[in-house]
C-alpha cells in the first residue's frame, strides 16, 4: 500500500511540475506513453533525505534543449547543455517544494548533463521508477524519477503545510 | 550612469537571462559563478548597488556568502535578493536573518525582478 501511495504521489507531481516548468517557459506539453524520440541529451540531479533518495533526470533530443533554449535563438552547445541542466534543477527543485507538504525535506545535488546517441534508463526493479513522456511543438521530452523509499515511509499530505513553500516567480521582500 | 547589480549563480543560463533583463532597463550587470566568486567581486567592485544570488552552488552556497559579506561590516547596506529554485521556509528564514532583503523561486518574471532592483536601487 505504501508503495502504491508513494508511486502515486510522485507521478502526480512529476507530472503536475514537468507541465507547469515548462509551460513557464513558454512550451505546452501534453503526456503521451513513453517512450517517445531517442534521447540524445540527458540531465541528471541527484537528491537525499533520512526517509528517500534517488535521481530525477530529463531526457530529450539535442534539438528539444537547443529550441527551448531562453537565452539565444542560436545557442552554443554549452549554452545548450547548461539549460539542460538548469531545466532538470528547476524541475526537481519545483517537486522538492511541493514535497515540503508531505514533510518531506530533499537535500539536491547539482545537475549532470550526459550526451549520446539512443540514450535511456533501465528498469528498475525496487522503489519508486516513475517515466513519463510530453509531446510538444518544440518536440518530446522523457522525465525519469527513481528512489529508493526508507521501509515503512509513506507520503501523507500534511494539511497544515500546504502552503509553506513559496509559488515559483513569486517575490517576498523582507 | 547605470547602476551595477551583481548576479551570483553557477548557472550560465540564469547569469544571462538576469542579465538579459536588467540590461533592457539601463542596469549594468557584473557575474560570478559562486559564493567564493560573489565574496570576491563584492569585494573588488565598490560601486555594486545591489547582489541577485543563488543558494546552492559549488564551493560556496548562497546564504553562506550573505552571511560572510555582511560579517565584515563594510557591505552591511548591500541589498541582496535570491534568486533560487529552493522554497524551505528555514532557509528562507535564514536568509532574512542573514540580512537579504527579498526572496524569489525559480523561474523569474522578469518585470518583477526589474522592479525589486529598481525599487532596492533606487
Amino acid at each position: 500500500m505504501s508503495q502504491t501511495q508513494n508511486e502515486a504521489v510522485i507521478s502526480e507531481l512529476l507530472a503536475g511540475c514537468i507541465v507547469d516548468l515548462l509551460a513557464d517557459y513558454g512550451v505546452d506539453a501534453s503526456p503521451v506513453v513513453p517512450p517517445v524520440s531517442p534521447s540524445e541529451m540527458v540531465s541528471v540531479v541527484g537528491f537525499t533525505s533520512g526517509e528517500m533518495r534517488g535521481n530525477l533526470a530529463i531526457a530529450a533530443t539535442y534539438d528539444f534543449f537547443e529550441s527551448t533554449n531562453v537565452i539565444s535563438a542560436q545557442p552554443t552547445e554549452e549554452q545548450v547543455r547548461d539549460w539542460a541542466g538548469e531545466l532538470s534543477n528547476q524541475l526537481l527543485g519545483r517537486i522538492k517544494n511541493r514535497l515540503l507538504a508531505y514533510d518531506l525535506v530533499l537535500a539536491m545535488g547539482t545537475p549532470m548533463v550526459i550526451t549520446g546517441l539512443r540514450m535511456d534508463v533501465g528498469k528498475r526493479r525496487t522503489g519508486i521508477a516513475e517515466r513519463q513522456a510530453y509531446l510538444s511543438s518544440k518536440g518530446s521530452i522523457e522525465a525519469w524519477f527513481e528512489a529508493t523509499v526508507e521501509s515503512g515511509f509513506v507520503l501523507e499530505k500534511n494539511e497544515s503545510a500546504v502552503d509553506l513553500s513559496q509559488s515559483e516567480g513569486d517575490l517576498l521582500f523582507f | 550612469m547605470s547602476k551595477k547589480v551583481l548576479v551570483v549563480d553557477d548557472s550560465a543560463t540564469v547569469r544571462q537571462q538576469v542579465r538579459l533583463a536588467l540590461a533592457q532597463s539601463g542596469f549594468d550587470v557584473v557575474e560570478a559563478v559562486d559564493g567564493v566568486d560573489g565574496q570576491d567581486k563584492i569585494s573588488s567592485t565598490p560601486d555594486i548597488k545591489m547582489v541577485i544570488c543563488d543558494v546552492n552552488m559549488p564551493r560556496m552556497n548562497g546564504i553562506d556568502m550573505i552571511e560572510a559579506v555582511h560579517a565584515t561590516g563594510r557591505h552591511a547596506g548591500l541589498p541582496i535578493v535570491m534568486l533560487t529554485t529552493e522554497g524551505q521556509p528555514a532557509l528562507i528564514q535564514r536568509a532574512k536573518a542573514a540580512g537579504a532583503k527579498g526572496w524569489i523561486v525559480k523561474p523569474f518574471k522578469a518585470d518583477l525582478l526589474v522592479a525589486a532592483v529598481q525599487k532596492l536601487t533606487a
